[in-house]
């Protein structure tokens, strides 16, 4: 695991002093990478119950990478969240976030230090926009001129103008831009990990997207450790550095990059998660980019594609054209650079070849947002 | 009105979690308002006496009703998934309740509030049949001589004046309401 991003600040400690006055303006607004989280044996029995919502369960999430728990609906995995910000108690088990046992911290401390975001956005209706996302440094006793300044930042980074939205109430923006608020209210004290559920699921399919590529572009910078709750397998597969496939009773089936899940799935269970077109999902795992291009063929005939879509793209390209070549280009105008040519035997070839089921794999190649989408 | 408003909402704020004892709150405050309010004064004349405390004791068990229950329904019915949200970000349980709960259910609150101040202001009238103060002594001057000259009149202006009181403090939690209910959640 890269240790380089690995931070070891305790989720209690108290946030770094005055980094947000000290920050230049501009300036990406990382500045707390992601922290280890280690759930050893979890268990959470409710009383009255035989099975167990969440039966031992032991995960380890890697600083800085996206871990998403998806499974179908009363599967545990929301309790298995839950139970990472103690909003949920486990029976027994261990919880560690950057080496810390969180079970020992005070609950309210802990849940300041650890950001979390929630389907209907969560925002007090009663708060403005900037009272929302001030709160948890507030809480933290950072100074009123910091907190302001935190949350002109974060407003920026959301991409609202906080001269026009610091002052409105939630019930004044749109459903998209309350979830993006809800993203920076969670940022607010700049915590080592996030904890979204379903975050991005009320909203429309368009909005989500762009809110499901917004984000990545913003975890490219903040690098925060983000377990991130779903029954959606499309979106597991687009927002996950890792994908952790639950079962009844949170029983982990199988946890690996999503890559390696498509390619080989461990079991029944998981391959009917993923559904039918598993391979066409695989294509849409790869990008042109990385892919290796035949030459520039002597007439440029053929359709042309963007080295920033992904193979599944250039699949749809040749379906649609008819052509079984298609040129990669800088642009699909047709004025760009053209890299090169792609046939449909390479993407055949590529599916064939492509390494499955190493967990290793390089957990920083984080696949492109736009990737099949 | 105050002492009301300050024990409602305390029982209220005590009990809105718990099914129990905020219907045991709820119970016991209606059972105060069936109580016939000449009976009521009346039992009150043996531990307190006749005047002001008695009637001051009285109107507080009658107002407790409306302002306990809209206090405990208010509470108990803040959207859970801010309730959720606000845990998350580790809001202890007392600042909940008063940074979001209480907000949030204030215009519950008031209009209980509001619906007591109406029906004591009525209530208060009869406070004169054991020495209390107020324009209920108007009226039962009145009704004692009636038939007399003016004892008519007497009888109005009381009843009138206490209408007119009662509008008065309507038009003022119309005010408050608007002064202390934020924004965000206004109809």
């Amino acid at each position: 695991m890269p240790d380089t991003v690995l931070n070891s600040r305790s989720p209690s400690d108290p946030t770094p002093p005055d980094s947000a006055t000290s920050l230049a303006p501009g300036a990406a607004p990382a500045r707390t990478g992601g922290a280890t989280i280690q759930l050893l044996d979890v268990t959470k029995r409710y009383p009255g119950q035989v099975a167990p919502a969440v039966d031992h369960i032991t995960l380890e999430i890697a600083a800085g990478e996206i871990v998403v728990l998806v499974g179908p609906s009363g599967c545990g995995k929301t309790t298995t969240m839950k139970m990472m910000n103690r909003l949920i108690e486990p029976t027994s088990g261990q919880i560690l976030i950057g080496g810390t046992d969180v079970l020992k911290l005070d609950a309210d401390e802990h849940r300041r230090n650890v950001g979390y975001v929630i389907q209907q956005t969560g925002l007090f209706p009663h708060m403005r926009i900037a009272e929302n996302i001030g709160l948890v440094p507030r809480m933290l006793g950072w100074s009123k001129r910091k907190t302001a300044d935190r949350v002109e930042e974060l407003l920026e980074v959301i991409g609202l103008p906080p001269g026009d939205y610091a002052r409105r109430y939630p019930r004044e923006l749109s459903g998209g831009e309350q979830q993006r608020v809800g993203v920076a209210r969670a940022l607010a004290a700049d915590p080592p990990v996030m904890l979204m559920d379903e975050p991005f699921g009320a909203t429309d399919p368009i909005t989500r997207d762009r809110l499901q590529n917004e984000f990545l572009r913003l975890q490219r910078e903040l690098g925060k450790t983000i377990v991130f709750v779903t029954h959606d397998f499309a979106e597991a597969l687009k927002m996950g550095d890792r994908i952790a496939v639950l079962g009844p009773h949170s029983i982990i089936e199988q946890y690996d990059t999503p890559k390696a899940i498509l390619a080989a799935p461990a079991n029944d269970y998981v391959s009917s998660f993923i559904g039918s077109g598993g391979q066409l999902k695989r294509l849409g795992l790869m990008r042109l980019r990385d892919a290796e291009l035949r030459p520039v063929p002597a007439h440029k005939h053929f359709p042309q594609i963007t080295i920033e879509a992904s193979l599944h793209d250039a699949l749809d390209l040749m379906l649609e054209s008819g052509q079984s070549k298609v040129l990669v280009a800088a642009d699909e105008s047709g004025e760009g650079e053209v890299f090169g040519a792609i046939r449909l035997d390479d993407l055949m070839a590529a599916i064939a070849d492509e390494p499955a089921g190493d967990p290793s794999d390089d957990p920083t190649a984080k696949l492109d947002p736009s990737a099949g989408s | 009105m105050a002492i009301a408003v300050i024990i409602g909402v305390g029982l209220g704020m005590l009990t809105y979690r718990h099914s129990l004892p905020s219907s045991l709150a709820t119970t016991t405050t209606s059972a105060f308002l069936t109580i016939p309010s000449i009976a009521l004064l009346g039992i009150l004349i043996g531990p307190l006496g006749l005047g002001t405390a008695n009637v001051l004791f009285a109107l507080v068990l009658y107002a407790l009703l409306p302002i306990t229950r809209n206090t405990i329904v208010g509470l108990a019915g803040v959207d859970s998934s801010i309730v959720d949200a606000g845990r998350g970000m580790g809001m202890s349980r007392a600042l909940l309740l008063w940074r979001v709960r209480v907000p949030l259910a204030w215009p519950v609150i008031l209009s209980g509030i509001r619906v007591s101040t109406q029906m004591i202001i009525g209530i208060a009238a009869i406070g004169a049949y054991v020495s209390g103060p107020g324009l209920g002594n108007e009226i039962f001057h009145g009704l004692a001589r009636f038939g007399a000259v003016n004892s008519l009149n007497q009888v109005l202006i009381g009843t009138g004046a206490i209408v007119i009181i009662a509008l008065l403090f309507d038009l003022a939690y119309v005010v408050i309401d608007r002064l202390t209910t934020s924004r965000g959640i206004r109809a």
